[in-house]
């Protein structure tokens, strides 16, 4: 399938690595504006309380201060921090005001400042007095849901704004039961994993001339700027976001942060204000994972195999707001569809309300907590039939044709028999048996596979929109709106463009960052950028190179149909010396002295509706010493099936980036919060992996296409971090034969797996 | 004493400043410079992203106070590249597409430098080893480690 | 100046520790020592410390030395720094256990920046130099103004970050006592991740005179609010050859010393560092043996 192509599936360099290795690339943290002021939040110590007063009349007279803001100063209006609400028509349940009557979170912010400097700015927020009313709190599911406990929430019942609801069940999971041969399971825990991107919360806000302007580390630009709108009583024409280099993401910019604090004081004092977290601040404020605490799960499968039934329940602790906590179970629950042929499904999720962080979205959105817990119960359906793990997965996925993540969704490529096999042969998986286990230190292998998705479509809103504007001189700019967290996605997006247009990857200037300039776009989450932005930038391509043919064609005189493109020109098949060159066409249609302008522009809309799902085999060697407990990651292999890789050097990034972030999960990242206080609220605190400790690890690539992909591409986005929690821990289980059912599996865990094992 | 005239050799250009006796490296780098390569992560040392050279040995400027390091030479990640000519350290990064968000590398990119000036061929381990104190939430550091591997090849 | 992390303070830079000794006294509690910096402008940022002054060692060059040898006491002046350790010759042929603990910390511009004094004075449980020290007998030379006084390292700290400092002195070096022919230390701890602090630690010595231990020390970090020795442990060592079954009993016994009060916290469970406590021992013990053959 590679034939043809002179763009995509080279491995080219970034377009924007030259500005980040020089010192030049902007983001939110290193810019400055004229007359910009320093913002500063001032948060409450109380997981819950009422707001009594707040009284900012001695920090106002502080020389230097330019702004306080509270509740008295903004409009009352109840939003969320989840600008996804927007994409779906009932929207989701919003539950925030800006400086509300109640605190319900330690750190809820109650009043703002602006001052000249930080100094300024730190005492303002001493003077600012505040009384409360301390009201009981609640940080654990359990307890929220206790009679007699004080709502967090006034249309929150019992604290339970989710009660047990079943969402994607299909046949009779309860005969299924029955019937199998072979029913295991238990209840697994999962952490609130931050998304830790290593710049700090920050946005930047200007007020002119009854415009607002933000700057801001968002990866859904349109959407941002109109809660932003909703929130400042603003037409959306009269908000402007615009999105430098973020530091951060990982699913941390499909909610707001700082930029509502930002907004409300720069409106306030008329001059730029810059919001900058502390690291503390950010990881104690910034919401996190979408934590789904608990997770009960069963399968009943034949001796044979065949995967009969699984019955899931998914707990949720949404922390004091809602924000993602209830879509990301809902996507966990969709994501246990896509993998396997179960004949029947029974899953439900609820939701509590607690006084803790709320919850937001990170990188495999749900799926990876399923996916955690699924792929550790079918290991354990495959020791309890004698069936090869390998061999089960590789038998009983689904494949094309079969149900997607989502009702009325269909599979439309699967690669994982080849990922499978791929892995498979790389870690020697035959060999597992021959692994040491005597002594002290013993060996294990373990496997696990997913299939995921490329966009939330057909659930969400997934609008897409890119314009292809042709200069004079044959080159073009591409305006789209992605997301750009240094995912590669403005280079891929370019040579989708250059590939169809047969120009070379360095004539596409990408425009992105700036919803004045670009047309609208979700922008980027649930791994859509190369699959639906990248179909709307080839569909716009395509617009562009018809015109360009026609305009050709005027020239040559020569029907469009029997016109060639090639390196930058056309003409006339079988004549080669009939031919325009992009120069030519482009300056006859801009300076046209016929009268007959007209700029080549190129416009395409796009709400795809298939979700084209990736496939994932990951497979882990561990060494498990059964003294301390401590797990190492000896060897790591991730196979994806990309369907395409666009540009390869982009995809391994993301994979090898995932397989980091997912040996954190699996084995030490925890935000630990004890009574509403966060206490992991720094990295000496909250470890994420250094060098030295992540494995010989490598991420391998499956091309066997997708027919619905941008040159048969499928999504890598999050892909790369679902698979080491499971693999892992049936790794672990394959060298000492304890099962871990709780994230991050420490060796504090390991070791007491070990005990009740022997106890058993 | 609270404002010391500091003299400092940043990135060869030679800067006379009054420095409050209380400003961070990070600040008047960032501040007072305008150095925009200069990147905060953490503040406490935990992080590495925000590394500079000072007398060709990387240190952490969020955590050093600038008034102790006057007189001395300071590269910043602007320093490395030698106008529109990037440094071969520079160049692997950009290729290998050992960067992604950008913001640790250009703590990467000095702590690098310094490595291959004493270890003009280091091993992966050695790599490894010398940037372990700097994180990167989204390589996953190999495609650094290849970087900074090659990047020792490339040199004389 | 938009953005400044740290408050205000007199900044002094003496030349001599007797200048230093004299900013200490006439300042008292309002004054800090600053040497690599790292802890302080840490624990500045955070407000866990608000001096008035800052009293900075970096000019006072007869601090940043090392000295010693084989069969000579090992002196680190106050400015020698985690990486001046590492990369000493005579470190790492004749003292490698402190090679070896300063690289427990991951980064190496925080081994550059950071010294072991400076670590030492912080006085955390969780020190991975202050615990091996603590095994191999090191003391502190403190200095006040017109006088001086050593004191043992492990009766430094009186409680978590509280040491036996007075208003006014400081510590010019610590003595690390000649390992020699004869003495074997070693040093073992478990962090979450490679580079993180210490959730429990090991340091032991053992003297061998004639195949026969006639001498051992042991010191569990991050099990109580100071590094505590566990001299039961100890004295079942003495008089022994140091066999796995002695081992085995002194690595038990150091678990279920009375001192190892742990606690849990953000890095483990107080179970897990006692169990641990022994397992460390052991190990310790174990590597000294194979030094020993």
């Amino acid at each position: 399938m590679d034939e043809g192509l002179t763009v995509v599936g080279k491995r080219l360099v970034a377009v924007d690595a030259f500005a980040k290795v020089t010192g030049r690339a902007e983001y939110c943290t290193n810019l400055r504006l004229p007359q910009m002021l320093v913002g500063k939040v001032l948060r409450s110590p109380h997981a819950h309380a009422r707001v009594v007063k707040v009284d900012g009349s001695k920090a106002e007279v502080l020389p230097g201060v330019r702004a306080i803001v509270t509740h008295k100063d903004v409009p009352r209006k109840v939003y969320t921090y989840n600008v996804m609400t927007y994409q779906l028509p009932e929207g989701e349940i919003q539950d925030m005001y800006l400086f509300d009557h109640k605190v319900r979170y330690i750190g809820d912010p109650v009043a703002a400042v602006a001052a000249v400097n930080e100094e300024v700015a730190n005492e303002a927020l001493r003077l600012i007095e505040v009384e409360y009313e301390a009201l009981p709190a609640v940080f654990t599911v359990e307890e929220a849901v206790k009679s007699g406990v004080e709502k967090i929430h006034d249309f929150a019942e019992g604290n339970t704004p989710v009660p047990a609801t079943p969402v994607f069940c299909y046949g009779d999971a309860e005969k299924g039961m029955k019937e199998a041969d072979a029913v295991v399971g238990g209840t697994f825990s999962t952490s609130k994993q931050i998304q830790a991107g290593l710049e700090p919360a920050c946005a930047i806000a200007d007020f002119q001339n009854g415009r607002l302007t933000v700057w801001s580390q968002t990866q859904l630009p349109h959407m941002a700027r109109k809660m932003l709108a909703h929130l400042f009583d603003l037409p959306e024409s009269k908000v402007r976001v615009i999105q430098p280099f973020a530091g951060t993401g990982f699913g941390a910019g499909t909610d707001l942060c700082c930029e509502p604090y930002c907004c409300a004081l720069a409106i306030k004092a008329g001059a730029p204000v810059k919001v900058l977290y502390s690291r503390s601040e950010d990881f104690s404020n910034r919401i996190t994972r979408e934590h789904i605490c608990k997770i009960d799960m069963h399968v009943g499968v034949m001796l044979d195999g065949t995967p009969l039934a699984l019955k899931a329940k998914y707990t949720g602790d949404a922390g004091a707001y809602m924000c993602k906590t209830a879509s990301g179970c809902g996507v966990a629950l969709a994501s246990n569809i896509t993998e396997y042929e179960f004949e029947s499904m029974h899953q439900e999720i609820e939701a509590m309300y607690t006084n803790h962080l709320a919850c937001g979205a990170m990188r495999g959105f749900g799926g990876m907590q399923s996916t955690f817990v699924r792929e550790v119960v079918v290991d354990e359906a495959c020791e309890k039939i004698g069936m090869d793990p390998v061999e089960f997965r590789m038998k009983y996925h689904r494949g094309v044709g079969g149900l997607g993540w989502f009702p009325g969704t269909e599979i439309s490529s699967c690669g994982l028999d080849e990922c499978l096999r791929v892995g498979a042969e790389k870690i020697k998986w035959q060999e597992r048996k021959a692994l040491p286990k005597d002594g002290v230190r013993k060996r294990g292998m373990g496997v696990a596979c997913m299939g995921w998705l490329s966009g939330a479509q057909p659930m969400l809103l997934e609008h897409t929109n890119a314009i292809l504007k042709f200069n004079e001189d044959g080159g073009c700019s591409l305006f789209v709106s992605p997301g750009n967290m240094g995912q590669g996605i403005l280079g891929t997006l370019a040579q989708i463009a250059a590939e169809v247009l047969g120009i070379d990857y360095t004539d596409v200037n990408v425009i992105y960052g700036d919803t004045d300039l670009t047309a609208f776009d979700i922008g980027t989450h649930a791994s859509r950028g190369v699959y639906c932005i990248g179909r709307a930038v080839q569909k716009a391509a395509q617009q562009a190179r018809a015109q360009i043919l026609d305009r050709a064609s005027a020239i040559l005189g020569a029907p469009v149909e029997q016109l060639v493109i090639k390196d930058k020109q056309v003409h006339v098949k079988n004549e080669p010396e009939r031919t325009a060159t992009f120069l030519q066409i482009s300056q006859t249609c801009i300076y046209n002295y016929e009268k007959d302008c007209k700029q080549i522009v190129a416009h395409a809309t796009l709400e795809p509706t298939e979700f084209a799902p990736p496939w994932q085999a990951g497979f882990a060697e561990v060494e498990v010493d059964t003294e301390t407990g401590v797990v190492d990651v000896i060897k790591w292999i991730t196979v994806h099936d990309i369907g395409k890789a666009i540009n390869p050097i982009q995809v391994e990034g993301q994979l090898e980036g995932g397989t980091a972030q997912g040996i954190g999960f699996a084995l030490f990242e925890d935000t630990v919060i004890t009574h509403g206080k966060v206490l992991s609220d720094g990295f000496d605190k909250y470890r994420v992996p250094s060098t030295l400790d992540m494995p010989d690890h490598e991420a391998l690539l499956v091309e066997l296409g997708d027919p619905t992909g941008p040159f048969g591409a499928k999504s890598v986005g999050e892909s790369g971090l679902f698979l080491q929690a499971p693999a892992i821990a049936n790794a672990i289980y394959d060298a000492v034969g304890a099962r871990i059912r709780d994230l991050p599996m420490t060796p504090e865990r390991v070791l007491r797996a070990l005990k009740e094992k022997v106890a058993v | 004493m609270r404002r010391i005239a500091c003299t400092f050799l940043v990135n060869g250009v030679t800067h006379e400043l009054l420095v409050d006796t209380n400003a961070l490296l990070s600040e008047v780098l960032q501040d007072d410079l305008g150095l925009m390569g200069v990147h905060v992560g953490c503040g406490t040392g935990d992080c590495g992203a925000c590394t500079v050279l000072v007398d060709g040995l990387p240190m952490l400027s969020c955590s050093t106070l600038a008034v102790t390091v006057r007189g001395k030479e300071i590269t910043t990640v602007e320093g490395l590249s030698n106008g529109a000519q990037l440094h071969p350290i520079q160049e692997a990064f950009v290729e290998h597409g050992a960067l992604q968000c950008g913001y640790c590398t250009p703590g990467m990119l000095l702590a690098s430098k310094r490595l291959l000036d004493v270890n003009p061929s280091p091993s992966r381990e050695d790599v490894k080893g010398f940037l372990a104190g700097h994180l990167c939430r989204c390589t996953g550091y190999n495609k650094i480690i290849d970087a900074v591997v090659d990047a020792a090849e490339r040199g004389e | 100046m938009l953005f400044r992390a740290l408050k205000h303070f007199e900044f002094f830079e003496p030349k001599t520790v007797a200048e230093a000794n004299e900013l200490l006294f006439s300042y008292g509690s309002k004054a800090s020592v600053l040497a690599g910096g790292l802890s302080l402008i840490h624990a500045m940022k955070k407000g866990d410390k608000k001096p008035e002054a800052l009293v900075s060692l970096q000019k006072i060059e007869s601090l940043n030395f090392l000295s010693g040898g084989k069969n000579r006491d090992l002196t680190i002046g106050a400015l020698t720094t985690f990486r001046g350790i590492e990369k000493s010759g005579e470190v790492q042929k004749n003292y490698s256990v402190l090679y070896h603990t300063a690289r427990c910390i991951g980064s190496v511009e925080v081994r550059r920046m950071g010294t072991i004094v400076g670590n030492l004075c912080e006085g955390t449980p969780a020190s991975d130099m202050a615990t091996v020290l603590i095994a191999m007998g090191a003391k502190m030379r403190v200095m006040r103004p017109g006088a001086e006084r050593y004191v043992p390292l492990d009766s430094f700290c009186v409680g978590s970050r509280q040491t036996v400092l007075e208003e006014g002195e400081m510590v010019q070096e610590v003595v690390v006592p000649s390992l020699g022919d004869n003495c074997f230390a070693s040093y073992e701890n478990l962090a979450r991740t490679k580079p993180d602090i210490t959730k429990v630690s090991a340091g032991v010595l053992v003297k061998r005179e004639n195949g026969i231990c006639t001498d051992a020390r042991i010191a569990l970090g991050a099990v109580a609010p100071i590094i505590v020795r566990v001299k039961r442990a100890e004295n079942v060592l003495k008089g022994e050859r140091l066999t796995p079954g002695v081992i085995q009993e002194a690595a038990r016994l150091a678990s279920e010393d009375d001192l190892v009060r742990p606690i849990s916290d953000i890095r483990s469970t107080a179970e897990y560092r006692k169990e641990m406590a022994g397992i460390l021992v052991q190990r310790a013990l174990t590597n000294v043996l194979s030094k020993m053959n």
